[in-house]
């Protein structure tokens, strides 16, 4: 069975050249362009990875992955986090939240593939 | 990979995003303290960053980073914000721009000029940015947690005079935290990937832990370790980066291969479990010989454990982060989300639609306009009852979805009005004169196609006013005005049209000033026996506009004769209402939807023709009526008002006789009235546009074709069209509208 | 989810679902309700879809039990998703008496 991923980020154009390079690679694809719409889009399917971006309206990735953790469904779900900042704070907030994995935008599209591929090999 | 659709999407979405950041930078140079606009600016800057990024756009990315830099040192507040700082970053915007053009499916197109513009911005940028210190990681790297965590062993390749093992495999071990699990981690999928990585020669899974635990024995945390021989040509920095989300979770120790024995020795000293296991794990690989075994559990047990091994990897708690640090950052982000909230109540959701999808749409709905009034015709043929009730019915419904799919191509026009602030403010710096832009009916909605055809006559029309219209601080001070210049933007709906005024308190248009340049330009000889409105008028003429009025906006040699081209090509008029001295307004009138119109239907000798429904004031007998009273063969006197009446059968040159009772119709263009005087009108009809060919171009008084519910082809008039050669001296008064 | 079969002469436990991380505490709690090592028995895999260390964990967490009351896991039956794994790891249920426990 494929496996599921999760985009989340406000930039449409980044979520569609992820989800061509995840889908060419044999993943399934899910999108949210904010954490609330993430959280929407997520009705309780399985996903065995989120990828999502810190810097959104409406819900940042921060809480998002807040809330989302706080879902049995998802408690152990892995997360990249997509930022800009190297600021620790960012870092130690996520981490709290349950982040373990970091990417530094921008990034190549075979840059993600790789680092999912890890995870989720 | 097709990237052409996805770098469709990249480059709407950086319009989007460019158009947010002018927007919000000119409401931070009015109030600099509103952290909210800072932050819109940076999310706007960061999107367009990390999707350039992602197709490879180096420079575009290069430069938002320099301008990312600088707008994140403003978000922590660090920068004084004034506006010297926002001209800066407009010019940045602006560029950015640029480069987002030079974009494409194969790549970016950057030439020398533009290089040198991204170098002196970037120069200008350089006093705000800090260099040194600051850390703001360059693009395209991945972060890593922590430290290196492997003490630096030597590469393979073996050392001078000392026998390295034979071992041709890397050696790495691996020791997870319990947590490791709960976190998201599978050491399985990591395991997995170093496959990809090189030949995994053994794994060796030390279980000891879990042995160990018996009742305590928690599911969800990891009790197990690997040794793993791996032979891969790749390098130490290959092999950790597999481990990389990781590292914080657990031990790893990474041995190159003919490494020497130390190497291994240090590695059975540094994890604290069972020195004979792992030991005899090397053992079986091949790193260790047994006497060089034997050895090291002797010196083991010869000398105490003196510190605790530290495990490399693990996170200590004092690495730098206050917990202070560590609040203020979750404080930060709980006043956002609690802003975020608000502003989500004032959000409204919406979606991109393919225009041509809608287009399409909207043809199909057309069509089954046309479906229907054919068989609302044969129900009507029909005499039954119940089956006209029930085209009725559906000729409503139609109705409904007509009118909702052209509401979709619908737009606020208050996108187009925000893009001119940005203009009025470089403007008023270039001319040195202050010049306050108000903006009003931004909800007025119009066709989308329509909306970027109106940016450039508007832009001119702006540029005249703020150029000739409005005076110097001194003038107008003189003349008893404000010192500043006021200019309003405005638009509203009014029967069927969409209505954009650009006005302002300048000097207006003088008849006499007109005449005078209009001779100098050598459009007319004198003005003898003009009448004002064609004087007025004249200045829609090509070869009116002299080098003056040619400027950067308006450079292309672009006049007000193309302004008025451009209002016509989208069946629009423009007006011109000026009161010397006070100001001008030029007031630009549109058809709302070029697609479906409400129509009016009428014959004139056995011919059908339809009038726009929105311009139909009455209909009423022409020889009965009491209320008419003909003055000459083309006015009337419609209760007291006297109206230019337009024969169709004359205009038509009609053969036939006129029926004896004929119909007038009075219609509304502009701000006038007329007649119409036709055979027998039809009614209320729903018609929609087929645009006419070129053949037709020349006839102003033809707007459009319609094939009605019996497959007939009617033409649609244009009302003000008609009136246009009408003899307007008849009004009686002179209202100043030419 | 799990099933004990115990007949005649063999005991065997049926992994019904994955065996990740989400399942781990419910199938541990399933497995010290439902089996009682009183005999050799066979761990049947066939029906698992996704496998993690957490799984892996619980087949040795069952052997380490059947072998603390003098028992012992004698043979596995793979689905493909085990099958790999346990390939990877080079993990054969017949040198699982390697992790014991023993001292020299």
């Amino acid at each position: 069975m494929a496996k599921t991923i999760l985009i989340v980020d406000d930039s449409a154009s980044l979520r569609q050249i992820i989800k061509i390079t995840l889908t060419g690679a044999g993943y399934q694809v899910i999108e949210g362009e904010n954490g609330q719409d993430a959280l929407d889009k997520l009705a309780g399917q399985k996903v065995n990875l989120v990828v999502s971006d810190v810097n959104m309206p409406v819900m940042d990735g921060i809480t998002f992955v807040t809330e989302l953790k706080k879902l049995p469904l998802y408690k152990f779900t892995p997360v990249i986090m997509l930022t800009t900042e190297s600021e620790q704070e960012i870092k130690e907030a996520g981490k709290a939240a349950g982040v373990r994995a970091w990417m530094v935008k921008p990034f190549k599209p075979a840059q993600m593939l790789t680092a999912v591929q890890k995870l989720i090999m | 990979m097709d990237l052409d659709p996805v770098i469709q999407t990249f480059l709407i979405e950086a319009k989007e995003q460019l158009e947010e950041m002018e927007e919000k930078l000119l409401s931070l140079e009015q109030d600099p303290g509103d952290i909210e606009a800072v932050n819109a600016v940076f999310r706007a800057a960061h999107t367009i960053k990390g999707s350039g990024g992602m197709f490879g756009f180096e420079h575009l990315v290069a430069f938002t980073h320099e301008v990312e830099s600088v707008l994140m040192r403003m978000r922590k507040e660090e920068l004084a914000i004034d506006q010297l700082l926002i001209s800066v970053l407009l010019s940045c915007s602006d560029h950015i721009r640029v480069l987002v053009d030079c974009t494409g499916a194969d790549g970016e197109k950057i030439s020398e000029q533009t290089a040198q513009v991204s170098q002196a911005l970037v120069d200008k940028l350089s006093p705000y940015s800090a260099k040194g210190g600051q850390a703001h990681e360059q693009s395209g790297q991945i972060s890593q947690q922590g430290g290196s965590g492997t003490p630096d062993k030597s590469e393979p390749g073996s050392e001078q005079g000392q026998p390295g093992t034979v071992s041709d495999n890397w050696h790495i071990s691996l020791r997870f935290n319990a947590s490791v699990l709960k976190n998201g981690m599978d050491p399985l999928s990591f395991i997995r990937f170093l496959a990809t990585v090189g030949d995994i020669k053994s794994v060796h899974t030390l279980a000891d832990k879990l042995a160990a635990a018996g009742e305590a024995f928690d599911p969800e945390d990891c009790y197990l370790g690997f040794e793993v021989q791996l032979y891969s040509r790749a390098e130490r920095k290959d092999i950790e980066e597999v481990f990389e989300f990781v590292r914080d979770d657990c031990t790893l120790t990474i041995i190159a291969p003919h490494s020497k024995t130390e190497e291994y020795i240090a590695l059975i000293n540094s994890l604290a479990d069972d020195d004979a296991k792992l030991g005899q794990i090397l053992l079986q690989v091949g790193a260790l010989t047994p006497k060089e075994l034997e050895s090291v559990l002797q010196t083991q047990m010869a000398v105490p454990e003196e510190e605790e091994p530290v495990k490399v990897g693990e996170l200590l708690p004092a690495q730098g982060v206050d917990k202070q640090v560590v609040d203020s950052a979750l404080n930060k982000q709980k006043q956002s989300r609690e802003r975020q909230a608000k502003a989500k109540a004032s959000e409204s959701t919406s979606m991109r639609i393919d225009a041509e999808k809608l287009d399409s749409l909207i043809n199909l709905v057309g069509e089954l306009v046309i479906a229907q009034a054919n068989s609302a015709l044969l129900a009507k043929q029909s005499h039954i009852s119940n089956l006209i009730d029930a085209m009725a019915s559906t000729s409503n419904l139609i109705e409904s979805i007509r009118d909702n799919c052209l509401k979709l191509r619908m737009v606020p026009i208050g996108q187009t009005f925000s893009r001119f602030q940005r203009v009025v403010r470089d403007i008023s710096l270039e001319l040195d004169k202050d010049i306050r832009l108000t903006t009003s009916g931004e909800d007025t909605e119009l066709d989308k196609s329509m909306v970027e055809k109106l940016v450039d006559p508007l832009m001119h029309l702006v540029r005249n006013s703020m150029d000739h219209g409005i005076e110097n601080s001194a003038q107008r001070v003189a003349a008893g005005k404000p010192e500043y210049g006021q200019l309003a933007l405005r638009a509203y709906h009014d029967s069927g049209n969409i209505v954009i005024e650009v006005s302002d308190d300048g000097q207006g248009i003088t008849k006499e000033k007109v005449i005078k340049k209009a001779i100098e330009n050598g459009l007319i000889k004198s003005s003898k026996g003009m009448a004002d409105y064609d004087i007025y008028r004249l200045i829609f003429e090509p070869g009116f506009s002299t080098a003056e009025t040619i400027s950067n906006i308006s450079g292309r040699g672009v006049g007000m004769d193309v302004v008025k081209q451009n209002i016509e090509q989208l069946k629009g008029s423009i007006e011109i209402d000026s009161r010397p001295g006070l100001g001008l307004t030029m007031r630009i009138r549109v058809p709302l939807t070029l697609a479906i119109i409400d129509g009016f239907l009428m014959e004139i000798s056995g011919s059908q023709y339809v009038l726009p429904l929105n311009s139909v004031i009455e209909c009423l007998e022409l020889s009965e009526s009491s209320d008419i009273k003909e003055i000459t063969n083309n006015l009337i006197n419609l209760r007291g008002e006297v109206l230019p009446i337009i024969r169709l059968r004359e205009l038509f040159a009609c053969r036939d006789r006129a029926p004896q009772r004929q119909n007038i119709i009075v219609v509304r263009y502009g701000n006038r009235k007329g007649g119409v005087v036709i055979d027998r009108s039809l009614g209320e009809y729903q018609t929609v546009i087929k645009p006419l060919s070129n053949i037709f171009k020349g006839l102003e008084w033809l707007a459009g074709s319609t094939i009605l519910g019996s497959g007939e082809v009617a033409m649609i008039l244009d009302v003000a069209g008609l009136f246009k050669n009408a003899d307007l001296q008849a009004s009686g008064k002179n209202t100043g509208l030419y | 989810m799990l099933t004990v079969i115990t007949s005649q002469d063999k005991k065997e436990v049926v992994f019904e679902s994955d065996m990740t991380i989400y399942e781990a505490a419910a199938l541990y709690q399933e497995i010290t309700e439902k089996l009682t090592f009183d005999a050799n028995f066979t761990v049947n895999l066939t029906q698992v879809g996704e496998i993690d260390i957490s799984g892996i964990q619980l087949i040795f967490q069952l052997y380490f039990l059947a072998q603390s009351h003098d028992f012992t896991l004698t043979h596995i039956s793979h689905s493909e998703a085990s099958s790999q794994a346990f390939e990877l790891l080079q993990l054969d249920v017949k040198s699982f008496d390697q992790y014991l426990d023993t001292k020299v």
